[in-house]
């Protein structure tokens, strides 16, 4: 019975229901049933997905949430009127309401103040609280005309459209200049404001902002001071966090960035939106080349490597993305370092980047002696057409051995790569002194 | 012969022009429904001073049609496409047929009414307008006054650079 009733409490709750859709009946119910028939560690994965469900929440109801309640509405600070033309609402054959302004604590005060304040008076106590009584300020016609005026609205409700352009029409042939002159600037008026955007609340504008992406309401903040104004309030920021949570896949962006909030001062959300759009950005950027390099084989990205300028800056620039990427950066070092071989103005680069390949295949267990190290040099130098031991080779391969050695505690093999690099100059200089000596054998 | 009697209510718009609008469709107005059953006892209009009868009529309009239609199911797809799910094209004819005052009056109406649907889809449309166009295509459209100083306008194209790639 009770889910079928039609009255104003059924209806209510329905109303409430389909509103506030997470805390739905049935989730509640099976999320029990699960607890009951289940041993604790199963019901507590099935428990977190029926939270995950709980705390899903998609972004109209989002939007709800945040222009559910009031705002004040700032339409009166942006109004463009300086012809002081006054906003002409339409005409009221009943005596106007009008609110007046006043300071908080004036508010409760006895009109006997404003009286002696203002000089004129034009109210006579306040019907409601906060409203004022008005009377019509310049000719009353109500009570001039009142009959003709009531024959008049009783015509308009019962003519035809053209009929009604006939009556005016009759009436302007009466109207001198200055009239006409004044009824234009009316009408002008008039259309105006019925045709100006401007005249909904900052809520509903709002609403309609966010619908937009953020370009888009980037280009209406340029529209007008309002527009700039209402661009830029957390609110709409807010929301648009969560649309790229959504985008992304999380849910619940906005409790994320309010809980990351520890200082507990407000959010500037535009920026914390310029924060997110960044970090999502970069992690994209990143997914997309981890996904395109690792199963690929590596030459298909020999233009894109070949694009890294080929200095001590490019190899800056890989080292950095190297830690990005930790796992194959070793493969993406040797692309490199192929690409570059046949230049030789840039040992320096060549020579740190191999150390640094040395060192993350350190990092990784795939070698820790000294002569795999010396073995890849010698490789690396022998695809480059460099001697392994030129200056600035030599110095930094130094220091990645040295680094070695000291972990291990011992500077033997840094020795033997000493000994050995001075037996090889002397075999090289006893190798030329052999082919001097043959030479001037020959010679002679 | 037999008529069947459809519960209304009746409602007075600003031109003192008096509805009677079926309950089915009145359920839709979220601002109505705690006092609906008051109001079908009552045989005296309820006065709505901020609406005229021209957006009534549509109001009613839209809600009939929509009346048998029920809105999509919520689904994961359905969340993810929420805000650039398109308005169908009925609706984006029916809202833009009598210009944008009376858009822009349906608005306000919805909103003081509370109807989801319509506020939503109407919003949509409004949206759509302002959507791809540079500032000052939407202050055409739109009929608003360049109130910036040209400093100004710099400015707040410099601050927004981070939005433009």
């Amino acid at each position: 019975m009770r889910g079928t009733d039609t009255t104003l409490r059924g209806l209510a709750k329905s109303q409430q229901y389909s509103r506030i859709r997470v805390l739905s009946p049935t989730i509640i119910e099976t999320s029990n049933k699960v607890y009951r028939e289940k041993s604790y560690s199963s019901v507590h994965s099935d428990m977190s997905k029926s939270l995950e469900h709980f705390s899903s929440r998609n972004t109209s109801q989002v939007r709800q949430h945040l222009f559910g309640s009031n705002f004040a509405s700032t339409p009166d600070f942006f109004t463009v009127d300086t012809e002081n033309v006054h906003k002409l609402g339409p005409m009221q054959r009943q005596i106007r309401f009008g609110t007046v302004r006043k300071p908080k604590g004036v508010d409760d005060l006895p009109v006997t103040l404003q009286k002696s304040y203002k000089n004129v008076k034009w109210w006579t106590g306040a019907p409601k609280k906060g409203k004022i009584f008005l009377k019509a300020q310049k000719v009353d016609l109500m009570s001039n005309f009142k009959d003709q005026l009531k024959q008049i609205w009783t015509w308009q409700g019962q003519w035809e459209g053209y009929e009604k352009i006939n009556l005016l029409k009759e009436v302007l042939k009466l109207c001198g200049d200055e009239v006409l002159s004044q009824l234009t600037t009316h009408i002008q008026q008039r259309i105006r404001d019925t045709r100006d955007v401007n005249r909904l609340s900052d809520k509903l504008l709002l609403y309609i902002f966010s619908f937009l992406t953020p370009h888009e309401i980037f280009k209406a903040s340029q529209v007008c001071r309002r527009w700039r104004f209402l661009c830029d309030t957390d609110d709409l920021w807010m929301i648009k966090c969560h649309e790229l949570g959504v985008k992304e896949g999380i849910d619940n962006m906005d409790d994320i960035v309010m809980k990351s909030n520890q200082n507990k001062m407000g959010i500037d959300w535009k920026l914390a939106y310029m924060e997110l759009q960044r970090i999502t950005r970069m992690m994209k950027w990143d997914a997309k080349q981890r996904e395109s390099y690792i199963p690929i084989p590596w030459q298909q990205f020999l233009p894109v490597l070949v694009t890294i300028p080929s200095t001590a800056k490019g190899a800056e620039l890989l080292r950095k993305l190297a830690l990005l990427r930790k796992t194959s950066m070793a493969t993406l070092l040797h692309v490199y370092l192929l690409t570059i071989h046949d230049s030789y103005s840039n040992k320096h680069s060549v020579s740190m980047l191999l150390c640094y390949l040395f060192r993350l295949k350190v990092k990784a267990g795939l070698s820790t002696s000294v002569l795999d190290f010396q073995d890849l040099l010698e490789k690396y130098c022998k695809l480059f057409h460099l001697s392994p031991y030129e200056e600035e080779l030599s110095v930094k391969s130094v220091s990645v051995i040295a680094e070695l050695e000291v972990k291990r505690g011992t500077l033997s093999r840094l020795q033997k790569h000493e000994e050995k690099r001075q037996q090889r100059e002397i075999t090289a200089a006893a190798a030329k002194a052999e082919l001097e000596s043959k030479l001037k054998f020959q010679k002679r | 012969m037999y008529k069947k009697i459809v519960p209304q209510i009746k409602l007075e718009t600003y031109e003192k022009e008096v509805f009677e609008i079926d309950l089915d469709i009145a359920k839709k107005f979220g601002k109505l429904v705690p006092v609906l059953q008051e109001l079908l006892n009552d045989d005296k209009p309820l006065t709505i001073k901020t609406i005229n009868s021209g957006t009534l009529k549509k109001i009613i309009t839209w809600c009939t049609y929509h009346k048998g239609r029920s809105p999509p199911p919520e689904d994961d797809d359905n969340r993810m496409k929420h805000s650039t799910e398109e308005v169908s094209s009925w609706d984006d004819k029916f809202l833009q047929e009598d210009g944008q005052a009376a858009l822009f009056d349906l608005i306000s109406a919805a909103h003081t009414l509370d109807i989801d649907g319509l506020l939503d889809v109407a919003c949509k449309v409004v949206a759509t307008m302002i959507k791809g166009k540079a500032p000052e295509e939407i202050r055409k459209v739109f009929n608003i006054k360049n109130d910036f100083t040209q400093q100004e306008e710099d400015q707040v194209r410099k601050e927004n650079d981070w939005c433009e790639d």
